[in-house]
């Protein structure tokens, strides 16, 4: 039976390799800039009130560590390597790191009455200061591309191809997509 | 399909092990590590009941409006004041140059170096052990120790304080320069560059 548009369209690697590409660069940037000022990263994840400051090993473990997950992500999937265990992690960062944005936009919404496409702060995303009209969706794209790659057949252009020996470029011997 | 959702999962908690392990490691590895059992960012720092009857004044020239902390919310938390004005009144006076009266910079490294107050001394909360030997016997000398940060909402001066006073400083002797160096910059102040007493001065709001 004939492929379907989508499936040879996944079989050309290309939309994995942008999406790897994009998300790749990405996370290691993002992740870097936090990596090098691990205390101004402490002071804005402890903003977020999201866990309680008498857990402080907890924050401090989160604000030194969380980088370099993003990181070590990022260098995943640029390298083609574990590609659906590193793109499940970023899908759940990002949802996490969004839901938590959000949130915190509509209480400064609430509490201030500023129009939400006004509010802009450092959200502790790599990029400093920000404004929500243009993280959230930037975010949204992103989680989608991070689908793509959990979701992805093609091995095409990855690493982790010479691993697998003799196998076709496509996805003749991968699993299941989740 | 199950057996590949497992994989992906068990694969995903391996990423996640793996760069905890990369981050811990190159905290342990960093010149200056973020000391992960220390509570850096302590709710409240009690430093005297000091209450003031001076009015509140607004902070001219520190960030934004709504970025300010007011001087109320610091006077509740118990913490003594020191206005603008009395901050350059130390600055100028005989008992700065006599190191009787002690400001205190509580921002990182850098922005220390970038500029500070002349003569201030640095005291970095986050890496608190590695400024409070040279800090405390100034300190314990001193009549009257200024504290400042960047001003704003800027925490660091407050936390500062609390370690001075882990460390014995009588907390009647602690103040913070709420405006801290946005203020002393917007009101065209000298600063010093690089190390304390490095006799460098600029202005840094005429550089721009």
């Amino acid at each position: 039976m004939r492929p379907s548009l989508i499936r040879r369209i996944d079989d050309t690697g290309i939309p994995l390799l942008v999406a790897r590409l994009v998300l790749g660069l990405m996370f290691i940037s993002m992740g870097w800039s936090k990596a090098t000022e691990p205390v101004a990263f402490l002071k804005l994840i402890h903003e977020y009130e999201l866990v309680p400051a008498s857990q402080y090993v907890l924050l401090n473990n989160i604000a030194v560590t969380l980088p370099w997950i993003e990181m070590f992500c990022g260098v995943l999937l640029l390298a083609g390597v574990l590609i659906r265990g590193a793109s499940l992690t970023i899908l759940v960062m990002l949802t996490g790191f969004t839901i938590a944005i959000a949130m915190r936009a509509v209480g400064i919404h609430n509490a201030e009455g500023t129009p939400f496409c006004d509010i802009h702060f450092d959200c502790g995303c790599g990029g400093g200061d920000v404004y929500m009209c243009r993280k959230l969706p930037e975010n949204v794209g992103l989680w989608l591309l991070s689908l793509v790659t959990l979701i992805s057949r093609s091995r095409r252009f990855c690493l982790s191809k010479l691993f697998s020996g003799k196998r076709s470029a496509t996805a003749e011997a991968e699993p299941e997509p989740v | 399909m199950v057996k590949t959702s497992i994989i992906t999962v068990l694969e995903a908690l391996a990423v996640v092990a793996v760069g905890w392990g990369i981050g811990l490691t190159a905290n342990a590895m960093n010149d200056k590590p973020l000391a992960l059992g220390k509570d850096h960012l302590r709710a409240t720092v009690k430093v005297t009941p000091a209450p003031t009857n001076r009015t509140p004044e607004p902070l001219a020239g520190v960030i934004d409006g709504d970025e300010t902390a007011t001087e109320p919310e610091l006077t509740d938390e118990g913490f003594q004041l020191i206005s603008h004005e009395e901050a350059i009144e130390v600055y100028q006076g005989h008992a700065y140059a006599e190191e009787r009266e002690v400001f205190i910079d509580a921002r990182d490294d850098k922005s220390y170096a970038e500029y500070h107050i002349p003569g201030a001394f640095q005291l970095d909360h986050y890496y608190a052990e590695r400024y409070l030997d040279d800090v405390l016997p100034a300190c314990r000398n001193a009549e009257r120790i200024i504290l400042y940060c960047n001003g704003g909402k800027c925490e660091d001066s407050k936390l500062a304080a609390g370690d001075l006073m882990d460390n014995g400083i009588d907390p009647a002797k602690l103040f913070i320069y709420n405006g801290g160096i946005t203020q002393w910059t917007a009101d065209g102040l000298p600063c010093e560059r690089g190390e304390r007493l490095s006799n460098d001065i600029v202005y840094p709001n005429e550089q721009g």
